[in-house]
């Protein structure tokens, strides 16, 4: 059964194409454009993603309000999260937020891949 | 003592005067004066020891001779031994001081008195000579008198200083040429006056003058600099000491006074703490020019560093699909497992590069704008087009991002509006006030219109998103400002910087209204026909 990874990304180019290669890796992505957007599909699912792939830079909600907001609702606050940004200080970043996994834009796509297979396979 | 009896007097009154041996011992004892009688003739009659140590002559050598041999040549041949003589008949005693010889030729400082004697029938019948030596009183006289006069001519002669003696009332005593010159008053007009006269008269209204007597009677000096008015009214700035004189009973008996002119010496001063002032002040002004250019770039340098932050962030962005997707394409390729690539999924990649490269190209662009108009080489080519046109292009073009963005573009009125412009730079102003009505526009209807009135195009963005805050509003015109609540905004902040460049290069002005959370209108109004510069 195929394990669903929620994008939560303001880009339409790097959201799609987020979805476009995680699908040919075989997984169910489930993508929106901003944390608010992210929170409330977590909170109307019935199953929980095996990963949350999360940009840092958005309009209404922020990769940093969205941590803090998931890590407080006991439902998904164990959920796997990987912080996705182009800041050049991302680990720190991610550190500071509580992420326990961050991705450098421009990515590997192998780095991606190992993340997913690592939580989702 | 032995009775010397003249042979040339008869029996007489004076030879027994001489002769009287008691009277003659008295006469002979006396050592500090000259006790002699003279005949009326002037003739020496009688000798003590005090005229002999006094006049260098024995009795023998001396009785018998006239007693002009004491007297000068000149004394003589003037007959003044006669005069005497005539005077003390006339008169019955004569006095005198003056000079005298010695046997030995010196001359001494004499006092003399010539007393007449008579008889009991006041028959003149000689003279009684009293000879003091007074050459040393004399002496200490003319001493004391050439000090004095030496003090006084150098007192009188000094030029530069003003030296005064008061009295213990104040009033001038003595004046000199110095006082003279730097106050101007003759001795004639001030001595006598009150010394107050030299002070302005709010000095003398707070009693300066008595505070400076008392100070100098009570410690013997006061000391002072400050302003002193000369006879013509004009001030100096004076240096001046005053030194109370005492006399041997300890009590004040005068004061003198010397004054310096030193208003050159004060002026330079004042002068020199002047420019020292003035060259405080300099470099303090300097300093605070050099502090605030520092401010400014630091300022520079920080606001340098962001951009560059924000531009790497920005070009990573593009960058992400496009190497993701290009990945993505060579995994599928390696496997060449063609299933995997449908038609619809091949096109989105070859869209979403493309795309991702005009991003690219749209920054690199936008730095170039930046650096061209730094180096002043924004050079426009003119032609004439529709501005209406070229905005509804442009929403044609943009449709899918409009789409993206959640709000919609209404362009309010079709008709022509032809002028002169950079079409591909009035393209950029378009563009660069849609992306940013759609970045700020808060999902909400965004209207557009392009007019003319009096010679000018319009073109106007109005939105009903976030708004800037009024603080602001001038700022985002500046290279790479973004307003504050923009950060999870992408953006590199050139563009509202290119569009006022290019629009000013046009001869056109942009400005803009905007209210917090109920929208922002950008106008941007263009001369029709070309400017010139």
């Amino acid at each position: 059964m195929a394990k669903t990874i929620l994008v939560i990304e303001d880009d339409l180019e790097i959201r799609q194409t987020l979805v476009d290669v995680l699908n040919d890796e075989g997984y169910d992505v489930v993508a929106s454009e901003n944390g608010q957007r992210g929170l409330e599909i977590l909170q109307t699912s019935d199953e929980l993603p095996c990963l949350i792939i999360v940009d840092w830079m958005m309009p209404v909600m922020d990769g940093d309000s969205f941590r803090r907001e998931q890590m407080r609702d006991q439902r998904f606050s164990k959920v796997p999260t990987v912080l996705f940004s182009a800041n050049g200080r991302v680990s720190q970043k991610a550190n500071d937020a509580g992420y326990s996994e961050y991705l450098k834009k421009p990515i590997d796509l192998e780095q991606l891949f190992e993340l997913a297979v690592r939580y989702c396979k | 003592m032995e009775n010397q009896k003249d042979k040339k007097t008869d029996e007489s009154l004076l030879g027994k005067i001489a002769a009287e041996e008691k009277f003659g011992m008295l006469i002979d004892s006396v050592k500090d004066y000259g006790i002699f009688l003279i005949d009326l003739t002037g003739h020496i009659v009688s000798w003590n020891t005090g005229a002999e140590r006094i006049n260098g002559y024995t009795a023998n050598e001396v009785i018998g001779k006239h007693f002009s041999i004491f007297y000068l040549p000149d004394d003589v041949a003037r007959k003044h031994p006669e005069f005497e003589l005539k005077t003390a008949a006339k008169d019955g005693r004569y006095e005198e001081e003056g000079w005298r010889l010695r046997k030995n030729g010196t001359k001494f400082w004499a006092n003399v008195v010539i007393n007449a004697m008579r008889d009991k029938n006041d028959n003149l019948v000689g003279f009684a000579k009293v000879t003091r030596d007074l050459s040393e009183r004399k002496a200490a006289e003319e001493r004391l008198r050439e000090s004095e006069e030496r003090t006084r001519k150098m007192f009188e002669g000094v030029k530069d200083y003003a030296m005064i003696l008061l009295n213990p009332d104040g009033t001038v005593a003595s004046w000199n040429e110095g006082a003279r010159r730097i106050k101007g008053y003759e001795p004639n007009e001030i001595i006598g006056k009150y010394f107050s006269i030299f002070y302005p008269p709010m000095d003398v209204q707070m009693g300066k003058c008595e505070y400076e007597l008392r100070e100098a009677s009570e410690t013997g000096r006061f000391e002072d600099e400050g302003w002193r008015v000369r006879k013509d009214g004009t001030k100096f700035w004076a240096s001046v000491l005053i030194t109370a004189i005492r006399g041997d009973n300890g009590k004040v008996i005068g004061f003198t006074k010397v004054t310096r002119d030193i208003t050159d010496k004060k002026r330079a001063e004042d002068l020199l703490k002047m420019a020292y002032a003035n060259l405080e002040k300099r470099v303090e002004e300097r300093t605070q020019q050099l502090i605030e250019t520092n401010r400014q770039l630091q300022e520079a340098v920080r606001v340098r560093d962001e951009f560059l932050s924000i531009a790497s962030h920005e070009l990573r962005t593009p960058l992400t699909p496009l190497k993701m997707q290009i990945q993505s394409l060579l995994k599928i390729v390696q496997r060449s497992a063609n299933t995997d690539l449908n038609e619809s999924r091949v096109k989105r990649m070859a869209e979403t590069c493309e795309k991702s490269i005009s991003r690219l190209n749209n920054l690199l662009e936008n730095l170039l704008d930046v650096s061209r108009i730094n180096l002043g080489k924004l050079v426009l080519s003119y032609e004439t087009f529709d501005l209406v046109d070229l905005c509804k292009n442009i929403l044609d073009r943009y449709e899918n991002e409009i789409m993206a963005s959640g709000s919609t573009v209404q362009l309010e009125n079709q008709k022509s509006v032809i002028g002169s412009f950079d079409q591909l730079r009035i393209e950029q102003v378009f563009l660069n006030l849609l992306m940013n009505a759609l970045k700020y526009g808060a999902r909400k209807p965004i209207s557009v219109k392009v007019y003319t009135e009096d010679e000018f195009a319009y073109i106007v963005f109005i939105d009903k998103g976030i708004g800037i805050p009024k603080g602001e509003q001038t700022r985002i015109f500046q290279r790479f400002e973004r307003i504050e609540s923009s950060t999870n905004i992408g953006g590199l902040g050139l563009g509202l910087f290119i569009t006022q460049q290019i629009v000013d290069a046009h001869g056109g002005k942009i400005t803009v209204e905007s209210e917090m959370a109920e929208g922002t209108t950008f106008t941007v109004k263009l001369p029709l026909t070309r400017f010139n510069h």
